[in-house]
């Protein structure tokens, strides 16, 4: 960019109109309003340019070999557009929100998700199961079908509201299926430890789990763990 | 993957403005072609995949921030390193370093919004407040952006 005190002279134009616009991919009634902004605001064109100017190379994406009874998700996707008209926007919304929240379309993940039990297990030996040594580090255990293919996260609740220990993850399912990571809790209230799993390619985003009643029931399974002093 | 040659270096230039890390840009971007892989999806647009990346990233960034906050203090073995990428400094890119110094809810409103071009009502709708309530976020947000700017940085 041009420098440190360039102003935009409104309402920036957003990266995403920039990016298409510099891909020739906003259709006309999107891209003549971003023309004349870009005409008239220097921090603008200069993100333009930016954007432009970037020569960096693309790393080949080469995917890895994906699990031989991975199912394509049924469900259609939904593509938001530019440009739409308002009403039509807030159906889109309103269809984008159903799709990330239900995780897709799987038939048959309540039936996966009765299989599905968790705990938790200290990397100290002297920790006893069920209870919450306060410093121990801790590691999620799941057991769930070898059919299921998800991504699963961990989330904790307790007085404070929701945490999210550690990062979201695909695991292989078996009997005893560790989540990559561990945790320490602290403070000495009782916790629910809860996974939550999600087979659809985007998983949902965590804002919407601010107790455990946010949770998807048939995608999640909770435990209580007790506090008890080191 | 043809949406991959023709989009990775705009949802790459997005993570890293979100993230300020290509390495963790380029993770971001990569799993999330990987996931579209094993599902076989292939109709996906530029605005599908922007906010995905938008999802994934902020994803991350809540990790780093409450791990930090379930750890005890004094124990920092599993605190993410500090990241030591080089920053420009210029006024867009005030934004991306924002999204790390808001909290979960205001950070999500900021990349919707500047990033993803999405309208009030439907920021409303996926961050679960008020449309008027987005209002207000938004207005706190600009307000920092101009306090910010001409601040040495
Ligand atoms: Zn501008």
């Amino acid at each position: 960019m041009t420098g440190p005190h360039v102003r935009c002279i409104g309402e920036p134009v957003s990266f995403l109109a920039l990016e298409a616009y510099a891909l020739d991919e906003l259709p006309p009634e999107a891209a003549e309003p971003v023309r004349a902004h870009l005409a008239a605001c220097d921090a603008c064109r200069a993100a333009l340019r930016e954007i432009e100017d970037d020569q960096r190379p693309l790393p080949a994406f080469v995917p890895r070999a994906a699990p031989s009874t991975a199912k394509a998700s049924s469900g259609r996707l939904r593509l938001l557009r530019f440009g739409a008209p308002a009403v039509a926007a807030m159906a889109l919304a309103a269809g984008v929100l159903l799709m990330m929240r239900s995780g897709g379309d799987h038939g048959d993940h309540r039936t996966k998700g009765r299989e599905v039990s968790l705990r938790v297990e200290g990397e100290d030996p002297s920790y006893e199961a069920g209870t919450l040594a306060v410093g121990v580090a801790l590691k999620v255990v799941v057991a769930c079908p070898p059919d299921l293919h998800a991504s699963w996260d961990v989330v904790v609740f307790d007085e404070d509201g929701a945490s999210f220990p550690l990062s979201p993850a695909r695991i292989t399912c078996e009997n005893q299926a560790a989540l990559p990571g561990a945790m320490r809790l602290r403070g000495a209230s009782d916790k629910r430890v809860c996974v939550v799993w999600d087979e659809s390619a985007v998983p949902s985003t965590r804002a919407g789990y601010r107790r455990e009643v946010d949770l998807p029931p048939e995608r999640s399974r909770c435990i209580t763990v007790r506090a008890v002093p080191r | 993957m043809d949406a991959y040659t023709r989009y990775g270096r705009a949802l790459l230039r997005k993570a890293e403005r979100v993230l300020r890390n290509r390495d963790d840009a380029l993770d971001v971007v990569q799993s999330l072609f990987q996931d579209l892989y094993e599902t076989k999806r292939d109709d996906v647009d530029l605005p599908y995949l922007y906010r995905a990346v938008t999802n994934r990233c902020l994803s991350l960034l809540r990790d780093e921030r409450n791990r930090a906050r379930l750890l005890a203090e004094n124990d920092t073995s599993l605190v993410p390193q500090a990241r030591g990428s080089v920053e420009r400094i210029d006024d867009l890119d005030l934004l991306g370093k924002l999204v790390r110094a808001l909290d979960d809810e205001t950070s999500e409103i900021l990349v919707l919004h500047y990033f993803d071009d999405l309208p009030q009502e439907e920021i409303a709708s996926v961050v679960g407040l008020s449309r008027k309530t987005v209002g207000k976020r938004l207005e706190t947000i600009r307000e920092t952006v101009c306090s910010l700017q001409g601040a040495p940085s």
